[in-house]
């Protein structure tokens, strides 16, 4: 079994191999720039979530040895949290436009990856499209935009609570369509 | 973590895990998950479920070149310096890029990975005090034995993985490491293949440390008859943390 590259470079960097480390930015850092940008939606703050997520992958990278998750899905995952992590610890919401959701080829995936990718998101779309319309929204806003529960209920006029009982059922009915 | 969460079903659990990876969760709800994949593998491994589960999601996130100068601040603040040497320092893994291609390092700590079988634990910070885990390149001028070594203290063991290898038939590898004191303690027989662990019994682990060497030599079938090497030492590498 060939390695993929992304993980090669990750097991590289773990070893502190700089220039692993570097190829490892040139190949995946605007995937997760992408992703700060789209979860902060601010360009100075995103800025510096990606030194932040970079430093963390840095020092980290030996984490990712020990999982079973594919390279860009470890790498996408540390990003998207931290950005998170960094949109909560805001004191006072952002009034913020949503930007426009683009689908974009991961860059750096190879072709048999991009395959496997592209059915498995026909498969995560089947299931979510058996949710209701605006529960499938709210889920795909959650994890895209990284909305919280509160921001997700006033967007749809529900109630806290009602939102989060309807997303955690909805996850619930995603695991189990997807187990199908 | 409470006595509560010990009862939690597991089904709440892995809704708590889907939450959280979801991201909708309230800043005390994720800090409250995040120490949960600190402190409990089997929660860990329900929050990796849930990120392969939903990860074609992240197919919306377009892909925007970051400024060239925020690398450059990167590098700054890890290295303390822009971009010049090949590796970080002149340690044991200074040449280890050198001598082992790029897929033989990878195939060594996958190997590892593959023997000690540890959990994913991919979100996990580090623990509060992590025992480091300490590497290196077995090497040697003659060529006759090359390891990757990998000392993991949580299990006590000596994963060493074959880069290669050759002895008479009717001698043994037998490693050894040598601490502060200088005086080589044996770690055992290297057994025949191409991936193997090494469980130093507690006594004899003591001295495997950062900046300690292990040594292979040449010894009789069997090992060393006097408790310390008495062949060519045909390979050394020093520790590392990593």
């Amino acid at each position: 079994m060939t390695m993929d590259p992304i993980s090669r470079l990750i097991v590289q960097t773990a070893l502190s191999d700089r220039n692993a480390f570097d190829a490892l930015y040139q190949a995946t850092s605007a995937k997760l720039f992408g992703v700060c940008l789209r979860v902060l939606k601010d360009r100075a703050e995103a800025e510096e979530a990606l030194q932040e997520i970079y430093i963390k992958i840095w020092h980290k990278a030996d984490r990712y040895a020990v999982t079973d998750l594919s390279p860009m899905t470890w790498l996408i995952a540390v990003a998207r949290h931290h950005a998170i992590d960094r949109l909560r610890a805001r004191k006072t919401g952002r009034t913020v436009e949503l930007n426009e959701a683009v689908d974009v080829a991961d860059s750096a995936a190879n072709p048999e990856q991009s395959a496997l990718a592209t059915s498995e998101r026909a498969r995560l779309d089947e299931c979510l499209d058996e949710l209701e319309a605006a529960r499938a929204d709210a889920v795909r806003s959650a994890y895209i935009s990284g909305d919280s529960y509160a921001e997700l209920a006033a967007r749809h006029n529900v109630p806290l609570n009602t939102m989060r009982t309807w997303l955690r059922r909805s996850l619930i009915k995603l695991r189990d369509c997807l187990q199908q | 973590m409470n006595a509560s969460d010990n009862i939690d079903s597991e089904r709440d659990d892995d809704v708590l895990a889907a939450e959280y990876v979801l991201g909708a969760l309230p800043a005390d709800a994720r800090a409250h998950a995040l120490r949960r994949i600190e402190t409990d593998p089997d929660f860990a491994r329900l929050v990796d479920h849930w990120e392969a589960r939903l990860s074609t999601l992240s197919d919306g996130y377009e892909a925007v070149a970051p400024p060239p100068r925020l690398k450059t601040q990167i590098d700054r603040t890890l290295f303390q310096t822009t971009r010049k040497p090949r590796l970080r320092s002149a340690g044991p893994l200074a040449f280890l890029g050198g001598t082992l291609t790029g897929a033989a390092l990878a195939s060594a700590l996958l190997a590892w990975v593959a023997v000690t079988g540890r959990l994913p634990q991919s979100l996990r910070p580090p623990p509060l005090k992590p025992a480091p885990q300490l590497v290196t390149l077995l090497d040697g001028q003659g060529g006759q034995a090359q390891y990757f070594a990998l000392f993991d203290p949580a299990r006590r063991q000596i994963v060493l993985h074959r880069v290669k290898s050759t002895h008479a038939a009717n001698r043994d590898f037998e490693l050894w490491v040598i601490a502060g004191d200088g005086k080589p303690r044996s770690l055992g027989i290297i057994p025949d293949g191409e991936t193997l662990t090494l469980a130093p019994d507690g006594g004899r682990h003591a001295g495997i440390e950062r900046n300690a060497t292990f040594a292979i030599s040449v010894e009789p079938k069997g090992g060393s008859p006097t408790g310390q090497p008495t062949g060519p030492v045909v390979a050394t590498g020093r520790l590392k943390e990593i």
